[in-house]
């Protein structure tokens, strides 16, 4: 093992780990403990469950998107996009920490075939049109910065090197699992001898490093957004004069 | 394609709207808002730093600035959204473009990536300069009308930003000469309009008189009663120009024959301290809030006035503590008498006015106040002669006036047109489809910026308010 693939395979993890966790819970700290005055947006919520309701559909259908017809192509690139992530995030997080009776993966590689991998090619275009649209479109050229290309060329990068590792360059899955879960109990064996994961693991380490600093934490804040989870009680405000 | 969508096929234009800027505080205005708040007068050299220090305390103590500070993703479903963008297609007046004039400066001071990679990162220094010509600048260019708030993901509320920005700014002794001195009159003469007591006794003398001549009734007017169950408070421009909309009030508190009063001290229900700084909306309140509780009220009565609405309905409870009276709209009040029963109207006295209704941001997105309007305008209009502007700009996605937000200011008037192009585009729409004639506009500011901007873009329209045509139609037997 070189000293760069050591670093990578061995050490790096477990900073990564600790910064995303750290990182992410001391944020939502943060907000957490700074006050906040009932500023909810109307059509209003009467009930902390309809609050809820409301900041869930945002989460899981983007439903203010849907709001404007002149943004129904982002609605669709940015929701199969992050459909997408979550799909691959979950499959990963199954596959490397979830027990699973012998055969399992196999089982249902075999009857869901090449989806996996459609997953793949779904974010991979849609994070293209992500990033071709902040280049092409005059409008989101201008309010865009740096970190906003930066975010998703990391995680094309992360998406292509995942399927070229998986597809192309046919790295030892078996071997890869194995050596996750070393990790896990603080036993590192060496990282697959792989350039492709390689550079997937690296990928993966720095985006986690950096999510807790950036604006990929609108994962996080878009459950305490003030405008969507305020409420104001029935009968708080009186409709009717007596 | 209509004019209305015509307007969405934007190009950014950088830099247009950089000449629209509000003059600057004057003098004596700001030496009266120095004895009710602190307003410090810095030297070039100390604003910076005192700006920095108040957008830090903003951030501390405000979650919505801290968060939608940290989470906009620049996606840019907002910038087509804001009236000032569709108006001037300048990209820093798209609310995120906005939002990064002041997401520079915090990412430069108070963010680990701003602080190692500096423009790389998105961050700017900030510099005198840059708080003239951005801050300051666009900051004004804002009329917290929150619609921005409606189309993002994650309901980045625009006008958060714009209220921390302003307070910061304010700190850093930048304030525009409108807001401070229509708040010096409110603390000195008790309304914006600045009328001092003997003349709103005259002029309440002369509104008994017209309603005489008008409607042959004999009202009551009472003013600075002493004990009273409703303390009604109007914007004090009902008192002066929009007058109709004041006699809907009186006929109909008349009519119910309940015990009320208006107060010379707490004569203004707007409350500019909204587009300036909470502790002055709560200096502002605490005045109608301290009248209230001297005559008794059980009920304060808000007239016709959007952002007023926003900061009572809001922020009252919020600011000013638990309040020993319960409070309302005029819209809720008079469509709860409706329902009722207790106010009957006839129509066929509005038969020559076909209506429609421009919801005040306020009311659509601070008050849940949209359905009260429209139905009081049913009841005082003939079957058929109201009618709803197409969905984009009505109730939640209601566009602006482009004079809210303490912008109504002549200085910049052209912006204030090109702002209200929206709202002039779809109300044009129903005129020309359905012979509208009328745009009911229950907002004081309303009544003072739509008919600039309807005439600016051709549109012929009486502009008005909801109680105007309450009062013709109103029974008296
Ligand atoms: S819609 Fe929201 S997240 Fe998107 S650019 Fe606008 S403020 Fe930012
Ligand atoms: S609050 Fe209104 S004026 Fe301000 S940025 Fe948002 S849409 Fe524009």
């Amino acid at each position: 093992m070189g000293a760069i693939t050591t670093f990578i395979g061995v050490y790096l993890p477990y900073i990564a780990v600790l910064v995303l966790v750290v990182g992410f819970i001391w944020r939502i700290v943060k907000w957490w403990n700074t006050p906040s005055y009932n500023i909810a947006v109307f059509p209003g919520q009467t009930s902390l469950a309809q609050g809820l309701i409301r900041v869930l559909s945002e989460v899981i259908f983007f439903r203010s998107l849907l709001n404007f017809k002149g943004n129904y192509t982002l609605w669709l690139g940015g929701w199969l996009f992050h459909v997408g992530l979550f799909l691959t995030i979950s499959g990963h997080i199954f596959k490397f920490f979830v027990p699973m009776p012998p055969g399992f993966y196999a089982s249902v590689r075999a009857a869901i075939g090449d989806a996996i991998i459609l997953v793949g090619i779904v974010i991979t275009i849609t994070g293209l049109y992500l990033l071709l649209r902040r280049i092409v479109n005059p409008e989101i050229r201008m309010i865009s910065i740096v970190p906003d290309y930066i975010v998703l060329l990391l995680i094309l990068g992360i998406v292509i090197s995942g399927i070229w590792m998986t597809e192309v360059s046919r790295v030892d899955v078996a071997y890869v699992k194995y050596y996750i879960q070393s990790l896990m109990s603080f036993s590192p064996v060496p990282p697959p001898d792989n350039a492709a994961f390689l550079t997937h693991f690296f990928l993966v380490q720095l985006l986690a490093m950096y999510f807790p600093f950036s604006k990929l934490m609108h994962a996080g804040g878009i459950f305490m957004s003030p405008t969507r989870w305020h409420y104001f009680p029935e009968g708080a405000h009186r409709k009717e004069f007596e | 394609m209509s004019e209305f969508d015509e307007m969405f096929k934007t190009s950014p234009k950088p830099g247009n709207a950089a000449k629209y800027v509000c003059h600057k505080a004057l003098q004596k205005d700001i030496d009266v808002l120095k004895t009710k708040v602190p307003f410090p007068e810095p030297s070039d050299e100390e604003k910076v730093g005192l700006f920095l220090r108040k957008l830090n305390e903003l951030r501390r103590s405000r979650r919505s600035v801290q968060l939608f500070l940290d989470i906009c993703v620049r996606c840019g479903a907002c910038v087509k959204q804001c009236h000032y963008y569709l108006g001037t297609e300048d990209p820093k007046n798209a609310p995120v473009g906005r939002a990064e004039i002041l997401r520079k400066i915090y990412r430069r001071y108070f963010t680990i990536g701003g602080k190692l990679f500096g423009k790389l990162a998105g961050a700017e220094d900030l510099t005198p300069e840059y708080l003239e010509k951005e801050l300051y600048t666009y900051f004004y260019q804002c009329t917290e009308c929150r619609r921005c708030s409606v189309f993002c993901p994650y309901g980045i509320d625009t006008a958060e930003i714009t209220m921390a920005a302003r307070e910061a700014l304010e700190e850093a002794g930048l304030a525009t000469k409108y807001i401070t001195e229509v708040i010096a009159k409110v603390h000195t003469i008790g309304n914006n309009l600045g009328i001092p007591k003997p003349a709103l006794e005259n002029t309440l003398e002369f509104v008994k008189d017209d309603i005489k001549d008008m409607y042959g009734v004999d009202v009551e007017i009472p003013l600075d009663k002493e004990k009273a169950d409703i303390l009604f408070v109007a914007p004090s421009a009902d008192f002066f120009t929009n007058v109709d909309t004041l006699i809907g009030y009186i006929l109909v508190l008349n009519k119910l024959g309940l015990d009320w009063t208006f107060s010379s001290y707490a004569s203004e229900i707007a409350n500019f301290g909204l587009f300036f700084s909470y502790r002055e909306m709560e200096a502002i309140a605490a005045r109608i809030i301290r009248v209230a509780r001297q005559i008794g009220a059980k009920w304060v009565i808000a007239g016709e006035c959007g952002h007023a609405w926003r900061a009572a309905r809001q922020f009252w409870e919020q600011l000013n503590g638990p309040l020993p009276f319960k409070f309302m709209n005029v819209g809720e009040f008079t469509a709860s008498m409706i329902r009722k029963g207790r106010l009957k109207f006839d129509p066929s006295k509005n038969a020559d006015v076909k209506a429609t209704l421009h919801d005040p941001c306020n009311y659509a997105r601070a008050g849940n106040l949209v359905d009260e309007y429209r139905f009081i305008l049913k009841h005082v209009l003939p079957e058929g002669n109201f009618i709803d502007m197409r969905e984009d700009a009505i109730k939640v996605k209601t566009f602006c006036c482009g004079g809210g937000g303490g912008l109504l200011t002549d200085e910049i008037m052209e912006l204030r047109m090109l702002g209200g192009k929206p709202k002039a585009m779809a109300v044009k729409e129903v005129v020309e489809k359905h012979g509208v004639n009328y745009l009911a506009a229950p907002c004081a500011i309303d009544k003072a910026q739509l008919p600039l901007v309807m005439k600016h873009w051709n549109v012929p329209v009486q502009v008005g308010g909801v109680h105007d045509l309450v009062a013709k139609a109103l029974k008296w037997e």
